[in-house]
């Protein structure tokens, strides 16, 4: 047995493909290379190809798929089983040290891990029981392991590196067949399973193995070495400090597409990434943004895919009897409804209704659109499911036609690795449904609930790998995959502290001492020590992968403006450092210099005219409050979405309620507190206003106040007789009509009349009407009540009833003990004049975003609409830093 | 370096078995002390995994880490070590520990830390839903309870007093056990009432007697009430005018004690009354606190106080870790002690052992007590070193500030409640002399007018001269309300200035104008959100365009939507970009849930060339976590309830490097200094009232109710206690936010307020106080001032009424950045590098079929559900692989007697006989070659070499009849020459014969493998990479699409009805 040693860039590659090469040209077909993963192996065939060779793709695989031949019948437990069993074994050895943890998908996630992790090493359970090191968590994992394996048996699986002892005995003794030469190249550790599995193939073979180093146990199985000498050239390093990740990442795309342009192909550069949770997004973001073809060799999670969050969204929707906010949501993720109008509709209908339950109601709403019926009937049908109870395979049966739901909405504007990665999702979703069914108690009957937590567990496990096979790409990989790439251009990103090297923290159940006893018992499971070595030797043949050019970068500033500490592996590079610069896609659409913000065009002109011949005093006023907020609200009159249930009983509605009853009890005085009550009962009802503790807080509020207004004599009620809700409509000039309602209207016998409006807003509002410049309101309701309603108008009160009643309005003569300020001299006269004026200038199209008051922007809908800055106003109204 | 003596103790490591004390004033160097001090442990042998190191911020830890990464990069071996070193903020020092011993902790081993904003969102959810609860059992009761404790903040009330029950480390369990505070107003109000009636009144005229009379009644009233209500009655009714009544007499002084006491009495009488609503309320805190944990839990997360919580309970409750824990660490160095909250500073009392410990710290700059830090356990550690023979080091030079500010600081401080007399010495060299480097100046007038000084005292400042620049420059203030006016005043004298840590994130342009992008993603029928996006620079058009719209339709989104390319009456310029618009929102809202939003927005922004802001770039880094966790919808829908309530989320912070006036808050400015700093509106306090519920560790929960009688809002017992408690800790903590204000300043301090005329307030009052200033009357002198300890300083006085004349100044100097833009690349070779033989073949037969099939994976009919119960019957290509299986030579146990009779067949026929007589023969042949630089993988059934002729066949199991055999035979003809292909580079030579061999019927077919040039597999493949690469897969319609599984569904071919 031959072992070809030597650092990164030996050469040790090339020299097993020149012998695989010769063998192909030789015609001999009794030779293998084995490599440790699919997609090196998968590489290497290409590459092969590509030189003209046309071969069984068996003579480059991996070294699991070759061994399988000799591993027997028992198949290899999928992780998604292991952890099912895992979960189950926790459950059942019902130690007391998990009694706290064992419920809890992370626990059993790493005691999953770690048991795999054992088993890789080839220590079963057995064989830590002989061993087991002192450790306060030992005790408690052996029992839960030998559980698993256990359950394993039970079950006909066994693990990996089982199936690989399994084939060195075989092996050992059938010997290897008609194969006479073995290579087995990319190999960075060799726990002992596989340690054995190649003695036992040296035994039969000509077996050469690269590797980085002699050790002791290759040499025990008699190795011999042959060193190679790095015989590539170094490649130029660079290093590239940018501000934060955002300007790091662009500088990269910066940089490729300055050597795209200047003629290297994308395929012939690559991002080594380390920290993939922190750099893969922005990358793909990034990338995509500067229009750079990338393929991504990372994967992602499968339940988050959109795809199987349908699927499972319809499987939970019909198990929480179809409530409208969850499938709702299922229903916005068909995607060929992801651009409907039809469901943008019935979206905005149901969350008007929400909370509420079944698909029946769902269809009352749905109007007559048919696709989407057909899409609630589909959606029916798998109801009855939650009756049955059924085997785990059935049941896996059954759920598969799920598949049925998901139409797919091709030829719209996704891009095609979308799509095929929806199928991807699709067909894993399939697997995960087996996996399930596999990790299940074959013949016991359960139901759907049951079968769908292990469902959702194995999905919560799975990832998903895009579908990409394209190859003018520029490769972005993981620091482990990199080890397999050679190319002229790499970049490393993220060269910071915690991030490359990574940190790793120790293992919850074996804490690093332990680890070491157990190395020192001859379980190869790795250390603190070990992990520092290999994220060591990760860098070091991260740098090694570029034979032109090879850049590090790294941000300066961390998301919070904190100064990052660089990755200690630049300390020893010295480097000089270059700075990153700001780039950005030439615009497609630049944007144009700011215009006058008013309506210009005649025919709008006109439209506006017609639309203003008849006006409310409450119009007016906002017109005045801002041109712009009249414009949004009353002449675009901007919709937004419906507000959510909590939000139903707004200010509108309460002011609503509030006027209401006092109409109703003024005019015929009853139980004020019956009244509130039905009135308040039948809005919640109308409004669908759910009847919970902020109603009950506002409805406490509203009867207070009410009741307080109540028990209020100071009006004078005995000398009127009162109109409420008196509606309107005068012409205040040519082709204008001023239209309203007042309140209430008290008519003394001589003819003398109040105009009262109620405000259920607070009493400093109410009283800022005496000093409110844009008052139009107050004079055109005399107005009113004189041409429109026949009386002689002296006075008007605004009526405050929130928390305190106040009483703020003008009159001729004093009004009982309420606080009196005489009439404005002409006041009306000034309101006509200013009401025209006002007329005009919305017919002039005048929309201009000019609020009389900022602090009533707060208050606006269109506050986002006119952007108009509102910081400040936010600033003012939250408590400065500091206060308790 | 040189080292003061007291810095250099500081850093003694022969005393490092000593507990140690470092009282560390502003500017002393402490950071380098703690450096240094870490640093001589590991040379003295110490090893730097054993060192625990806490820091108060993750900025200081990484400036700790930064430090020591500097000092050791020459000793790979310790270098190393640190990046596994424990030097991080309390909470990553729990969350570590916390990790490591999940189990023993209780926590989920994955547990990740929620953030500010997740657990806000977490804690809303929770507390609606325990309202919620107890609102539907207790439904009278909580009505009860509401009219007693009515606020719309009660919500945000309960909150807060919860997270200071965290930050105290006092369980929710634990609130009930407080006892009601001590009171015995009632008893003394009965006391004074005695003696008022014992007392004789000689002097007293008969209408003084008189009132005294109704004033002693009302009070016996109140003490003799039968219920809590009725002496709040008899409260609210009791009335005692002390100007009716004789002045001097001994029964004066007890009726205004009596008065006093009756005042406070409804304290208890609240507390009575109210005692079941307070039940209600501990239940509600309850219910909050268990979904709460609920809630996280589910979500696998863990808020900063149970970081802490959980940490403090693993070394409480475990004593093996405890002690493994302690033993693992020989120092635990601690920063800015004091700091620390209850529960933070239980968990250090755990880790460390005695004389193991370093803490360092300040009472004087003791700010936070607002977030529950008690500088009460750095008080009492330093008495305990100091009493018990530690090691207690002083730091007082300071080697930030001129001696002229620090002097300052002292003489206005001198004496201050809450600062401890220590003195600054100014341990700095300075080169130049500056004639006067603090100033004081009052404008008489509104902030606005204040600010106007500001802005232009800076440009006087900085002056011609080079020696500073806007980027030296701070302003500070307390309180943000006055920012606007100062950043208006800046923009109007072209002062560039960066707003650090404004707390407006969500209100800002640009994220409101991405957001609401987003929202008009999920539903373009939400007009509010289009016509905000319309408008902004993402679309940008005029209002005309609106109003069209409008005229249109009945919703905005529909009319933009149904906009025709052509569409009249629009503005050429609007309809160009609404058209741009409409097609990109097409298909952004198709891949809304395929790609994380931060694309969809970024696309939107590129095609605008929106302007990137630092809070652009947390508003895309928060859509791009969030695309990874939530919906669209969930995402829109929860930053729609962020915004309506309102949290105060930071502003991203500004890159640092621009040459900018950086405006920040006092609290924000710790741990920084600045050569020059305006501290600006110091007659700004902060609003301090408390909430209707708080909660302090002392006194337990209290609540301020609405009484009874006559309706005002009153605080029980415990709510006073907590008032009278936190009245002094803020006057504690303002005179100490001063004290750290002023000692920002390097070289020059500018203290400034306006006053309109009004009592001077807050720190302008400690300040006009100390320097003895006269606000009303304007002067412009230099005043010499000496500070308490006899030194001398100056100070320039500057009072004004007037506003300044305006600067000729330049427009205001943006802080931009420079961009380039850059083309986008133009894209070729985008096809796969891999193909089947089967998808090759069935490219050629109809490109849309291999693109839904193969290209897309797509399946088209719709599955049916198999009865598993019938294993017995095989699917068709189940029975395919038997019947290959067979002929292979495998062995198949209970194989199907059809495969077995169809293997047969094949045997028997003639090609079967050939094999047995064939000198080489391979089956199964898989094979990978290359074809136009693209990798083709397929399977040979078989070939064999015989009599001279190399033979490929290929076996087909599906039944057809004799005609559709040959039809169909034309299908494959591809499939076999590339087969031929393959065969050929492997065994040297091409193939002669390629047969096709139908089994149903048993019809073998020849087919002819000289192909013509277009038909040659080169030219397929290169077809086929062009199709990829243009994404264009064309219909061929024949008679096959009927049997097609994609016909009439996703196909949009019509061929029959075409028939
Ligand atoms: S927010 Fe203010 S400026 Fe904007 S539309 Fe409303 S009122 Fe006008």
């Amino acid at each position: 047995m031959r072992l070809l040693t030597g650092p990164a860039g030996s050469g040790k590659t090339t020299f097993v493909l020149d012998r695989l090469r010769e063998s192909l040209h030789a015609r001999d077909g009794r030779v293998r290379l084995l490599v440790p993963t699919a997609t090196l192996a998968q590489h290497l065939q290409n590459r092969i190809a590509r030189e003209g060779f046309a071969f069984s793709s068996g003579l480059i695989q991996t070294l699991s798929e070759f061994v399988s031949a000799w591993a027997g019948d028992v198949p290899q437990v999928p992780d998604a089983v292991l952890y099912l069993i895992v979960e189950e074994s926790v459950r059942r050895v019902n130690r007391s040290e998990f009694a706290r943890v064992g419920h809890l998908p992370g626990f059993c996630a790493s005691l999953a891990r770690t048991v795999a992790e054992f088993s890789s090493a080839g220590c079963d359970s057995r064989r830590l029981a002989g061993c087991l090191p002192d450790a306060p968590l030992g005790e408690a994992f052996l029992a839960a392991y030998r559980e698993v394996d256990r359950e394993l048996d039970r079950r006909g699986f066994a693990t990996r590196a089982r199936r690989i002892e399994w084939a060195a005995e075989r092996i050992e003794h059938d010997g290897l067949g008609d194969i006479r030469t073995v290579w087995m190249d990319g190999f960075h550790a060799l726990p002992d399973p596989e340690l054995r599995v190649i003695a036992a193939m040296g035994r039969h073979a000509d077996l050469t193995l690269t590797f980085d180093a002699m050790d002791d146990r290759l040499a025990a199985l008699g190795f011999r070495e042959k060193r190679l000498t790095r015989s590539r050239a170094t490649p130029v390093m660079a290093l590239v400090k940018a501000p934060g990740i955002e300007r790091e990442v662009e500088e990269i795309a910066r940089r490729i597409l300055e050597y795209a342009s200047s003629g290297r192909p994308f395929r012939e550069m690559g991002i080594v990434v380390r920290a993939k949770e922190t750099y893969v997004p922005i990358l793909q973001s990034t990338l995509e943004r500067f229009g750079i073809p990338a393929r991504f060799y990372f994967e992602e999670e499968l339940q988050r895919h959109a795809a199987v969050r349908f699927l499972t969204g319809a499987v939970e929707a019909m198990l929480g009897g179809w409530d409208h906010a969850g499938t709702l949501s299922v229903l916005r993720l068909a995607p060929r409804f992801a651009d409907s109008n039809t469901m943008d509709r019935f979206e905005f209908a149901v969350r008007e209704q929400i909370p509420n339950n079944g698909l029946g109601a769902l269809e009352a709403l749905l109007g007559d659109s048919d696709r989407l019926h057909k899409l609630i009937d589909e959606l029916r049908a798998i109801e009855e499911w939650r009756a049955f109870v059924l085997r785990p395979s059935d049941w896996a049966a059954r759920l598969r036609t799920l598949r049925n739901l998901f139409r797919p909405a091709v030829g719209q504007a996704s891009r095609p690795v979308h799509l095929r990665t929806q199928t991807a999702a699709l067909d894993l979703f399939d697997e995960a449904l087996d996996e399930a069914a596999a990790a299940l108690e074959p013949s016991q009957l359960i139901d759907l609930q049951a079968f769908w937590r292990a469902v959702k567990s194995v999905l919560r496990l799975k990832p998903l790998r895009l579908r990409d096979a394209r190859r003018n790409v520029v490769h972005v990989i993981g620091a482990h995959e990199a080890r397999q790439w050679v190319l002229p251009v790499v970049f490393i990103c993220g060269m910071v502290e915690k991030q490359f090297p990574q940190f790793h923290r120790q293992d919850p159940f074996f804490p690093d001492a332990a680890r070491c006893r157990l190395n020192a018992a001859g379980i190869r499971v790795r250390t603190a020590a070990e992990f520092e070595r290999e994220e060591r030797a990760l860098f070091e043949s991260a740098v090694t992968r570029a034979t032109f050019l090879v850049t590090l970068s790294y941000p300066e500033f961390d998301r919070r403006g904190d100064s990052t500490l660089p990755s200690l592996y630049l300390e020893d590079l010295a480097l000089a450092t270059q700075e990153a610069r700001t780039i950005r896609p030439q615009p497609r659409n630049p944007s144009t210099p700011p215009r006058p913000v008013e309506i210009r065009a005649p025919a709008l002109l006109d439209f506006l005219r017609q639309k203003t011949t008849r006006l409310s005093p409450t119009g007016l006023e906002m017109y005045l409050q801002c041109p712009f907020q009249y414009f949004a609200g009353r002449v675009l009159r901007l919709d937004t979405a419906p507000p959510r249930p909590e939000e139903r009983l707004d200010f509108l509605t309460q002011g609503n309620i509030v006027h209401e009853v006092l109409a109703t009890w003024w005019a015929s005085p009853q139980d004020l507190d019956a009244l509130f009550e039905s009135v308040f009962a039948r809005h919640c009802e109308v409004r669908r206003i759910p009847l919970g503790y902020h109603a009950e807080r506002l409805r406490n509020t509203m009867l207070d106040d009410l009741r307080a207004f109540a028990a209020d004599t100071r009006w004078p009620r005995e000398g009127f007789q009162s109109r409420t809700e008196e509606k309107f409509v005068f012409p205040l000039t040519e082709g204008l009509d001023i239209s309203g309602r007042i309140d209430r209207l008290d008519v003394a016998p001589d003819g003398r009349a109040y105009v009262i409006d109620y405000k259920y807003s607070a009493a400093q509002r109410v009283k800022a009407r005496h000093t409110d410049d844009n008052l139009l309101q107050a004079p055109l309701y005399m107005m009113a009540a004189e041409r429109a309603l026949g009386v002689k108008p002296v006075g008007m009160y605004y009526i405050g009833l929130k928390r305190v009643i106040v009483y703020a309005g003008w009159s001729e003569a004093p009004v009982a003990g309420l606080p009196h300020v005489e009439l404005p001299e002409n006041w009306r006269e000034h309101a006509e004049k200013r009401t025209l004026r006002v007329v005009e200038e919305i017919r002039s199209g005048r929309v201009e975003v000019k609020p009389a008051a900022v602090a009533n922007c707060r208050f606006c809908d269109f506050r986002d609409v006119c952007r108009v800055q509102l910081r400040e106003a936010a600033a003012q109204a939250e408590e400065a830093e500091g206060a308790s | 370096m040189n080292y003061t003596s007291s810095q250099l103790d500081a850093m003694d490591v022969s005393k490092r078995h000593l507990d140690t004390c470092v009282v560390a004033g502003p500017g002393s160097g402490k950071t380098t002390v703690l450096v240094q001090y870490f640093c001589h442990l590991v040379e003295n042998g110490v090893d730097p995994l054993r060192i625990l190191a806490i820091t108060f911020t993750e900025k200081a830890a990484g400036s700790l880490r930064k430090k020591l990464a500097e000092t050791f990069r020459a000793d790979s071996v310790r270098r190393g070590k640190l990046e596994r070193a424990w030097v991080s903020t309390v909470h990553g020092f729990c969350s570590r520990l916390l990790k490591e011993n999940a189990v023993f902790a209780g926590v989920d081993p994955e547990f990740s830390v929620a953030d500010v904003l997740e657990s806000w969102r977490l804690q809303q959810e929770s507390i609606a839903a325990a309202m919620e609860e107890v609102f539907q059992e207790h439904p009278l009761a909580t009505r009860k309870l509401i009219r007693g404790l009515s606020s719309y903040e009660f919500e945000e009330a309960v909150l807060s007093a919860y997270d200071a029950m965290r930050g105290a480390g006092v369980p929710v369990e634990e609130i009930a056990r407080y006892r009601v505070p001590q009171d015995n107003t009632m008893d003394e109000i009965a006391t004074t009432l005695n003696a008022l009636r014992g007392e004789t009144y000689f002097n007293w005229s008969h209408a003084q007697k008189q009132h005294l009379q109704a004033a002693l009644e009302g009070a016996g009233r109140i003490v003799t009430a039968a219920d809590p209500r009725t002496g709040l009655l008899a409260i609210e009714d009791f009335s005692c005018n002390l100007q009716k009544c004789k002045k001097g007499a001994n029964g004066y002084s007890l009726l205004k004690r009596l008065k006093a006491l009756i005042k406070d009495a409804p304290y208890s009488l609240i507390t009575q009354h109210y005692a079941p609503e307070r039940q209600l309320l501990l239940e509600i805190l309850r219910r909050f606190d268990r979904l709460y944990r609920d809630r996280k839990r589910q979500a696998g997360a863990l808020d900063f106080a149970d970081l802490e919580e959980f940490a403090v309970r693993l070394l409480e409750d475990h004593a093996e870790t405890r002690a493994r824990v302690q033993a693992q660490f020989d120092h635990v160095l601690m920063d800015e002690f004091q700091d620390t909250n209850g529960q933070q500073a239980r968990l250090l009392q755990l880790v460390r052992t005695p004389g193991r410990f370093y803490a360092v710290g300040d009472i004087n700059q003791s700010i936070f007590g607002f977030r529950h830090a008690e500088p009460r356990g750095f008080r009492e550690y330093r008495d305990e070193v100091a009493g018990r023979g530690g090691h207690l080091v002083e730091l007082i030079d300071n080697f930030r500030s001129r001696p002229e500010i620090l002097s300052a600081v002292e003489t206005i401080l001198a004496g201050a409640d809450g600062i401890e007399p220590r003195s600054l010495v100014a341990g700095h060299e300075f080169e130049k002399p500056r004639p006067v480097c603090v100033e004081v100046m009052a404008v008489a007038g509104a902030e606005s007018e204040e600010a106007r000084w500001v802005a232009r005292r800076i440009l006087e400042v900085l002056g011609d001269r080079a020696e500073f620049r806007f980027k030296d420059v701070a302003l500070l203030v307390r309180n943000t309300e006055v920012l606007s006016d100062f950043s208006a005043a800046f923009d109007e004298a072209g002062i560039p200035y960066l707003v650090n840590h404004g707390k407006g994130f969500y209100e800002t342009r640009e994220v409101n104008d991405l957001t609401h992008l987003l929202r008009v993603i999920a539903n373009p029928r939400d007009e509010v959100s289009l016509a905000t996006v319309l408008r902004s620079p993402l679309v940008e058009v005029s209002e005309d365009a609106l109003l069209r719209l409008k005229t249109l339709g009945e919703n905005i989104g529909v009319s933009l939507r149904r906009l025709e390319n052509t569409a009249q009456d629009f503005d050429p310029g609007d309809l160009r970009k609404l058209c741009h618009f409409r097609d990109r929102l097409r298909q952004w809202r198709a891949r809304r849930e395929s790609v994380s939003f931060d694309r969809l927005l970024l696309e939107a922004m590129d095609d605008c060339g929106y302007r990137a802001t630092p809070n652009i770039d947390k508003f895309l880094a928060q859509s791009r976590d969030a695309a990874a966790r939530r919906s669209l919808d969930e995402f829109v829908a929860g930053l729609s309830l962020v915004r309506a309530s309102n949290p105060r989320e930071p502003d991203a912070p500004p890159e640092d490097s621009a040459n900018a006036v950086k405006v920040m808050t006092v609290h924000s400015a710790k741990g920084l200094e600045f050569p020059i700093v305006f501290l600006a509106a110091i007659h700004k306090g902060i609003e301090t009232a408390m909430p209707h519920v708080a909660f302090s560790p002392r006194y337990g929960l209290g609540a301020r109710w609405r009484s009874p009688a006559g309706g005002k809002e009153k605080n029980d017992l415990y709510q006073h206690a907590i008032h009278e408690e936190r009245k002094l800790r803020e006057r504690d903590e303002s005179n100490r936010l001063l004290y750290v204000a002023m000692t920002r300043a390097e070289q020059h301090l500018v203290l400034s307020f306006s006053n309109n005329g009004r009592k001077l307030d807050n720190w302008a009052a400690v300040v006009a106080g100390s320097l003895q200033l006269d606000p009303d009357t304007p002067c412009d002198r230099t005043t010499a001032y000496t500070a308490p300890d006899g030194k001398n300083w100056k100070a320039r006085v500057f009072v004004t009424d007037r506003p300044p004349d305006r600067l000729a100044h330049g427009p205001a100097a943006a802080v931009e950045e420079t961009v380039e833009f850059v083309p986008l690349p133009s894209v070729t070779g985008q096809h796969d590098t891999n193909a089947t033989v089967t998808a090759l073949a069935k490219f050629a037969v109809c490109p849309r079929e291999y693109y839904l099939a193969h290209y897309l994976g797509f399946e088209g009919r719709p599955r049916k559900l198999e009865d598993s119960d019938e294993e017995s019957e095989l699917s068709a290509a189940g029975f395919g692989t038997q019947v290959h299986s067979l002929l292979a030579g495998a062995g198949i146990p209970d194989a199907d007697p059809e495969a077995v009779r169809l293997a047969g067949i094949f045997r028997q026929s003639s090609l079967g006989r050939r094999v047995l007589r064939a000198t080489r023969v391979e089956r199964e042949f898989d094979f990978l070659m290359s074809v136009e630089d693209v990798v083709v993988r397929g399977q040979v059934d078989l070939w064999f070499e015989e009599g001279g002729e190399l033979v490929i066949v290929d076996y087909k199991t599906d039944s057809v009849t004799a005609v559709e055999a040959h039809q169909r035979a034309q299908d494959y003809a591809l499939q076999l020459r590339l087969y031929a292909l393959a065969v050929e580079r492997v065994a040297g030579r091409p193939p002669d014969r390629a047969w096709l061999h139908f089994l149903r019927p048993n019809t073998a077919i020849a087919l002819d493998l000289t192909p013509s040039l277009l038909e040659s597999p080169e030219q397929i493949v290169r077809d086929f990479q062009e199709a990829q690469e243009k994404q264009e897969f064309p219909l061929h319609e024949s008679e096959r699409c009927r049997r097609c599984q994609f016909f009439k569904d996703l196909c949009p071919s019509t061929y029959q009805s075409r028939r």
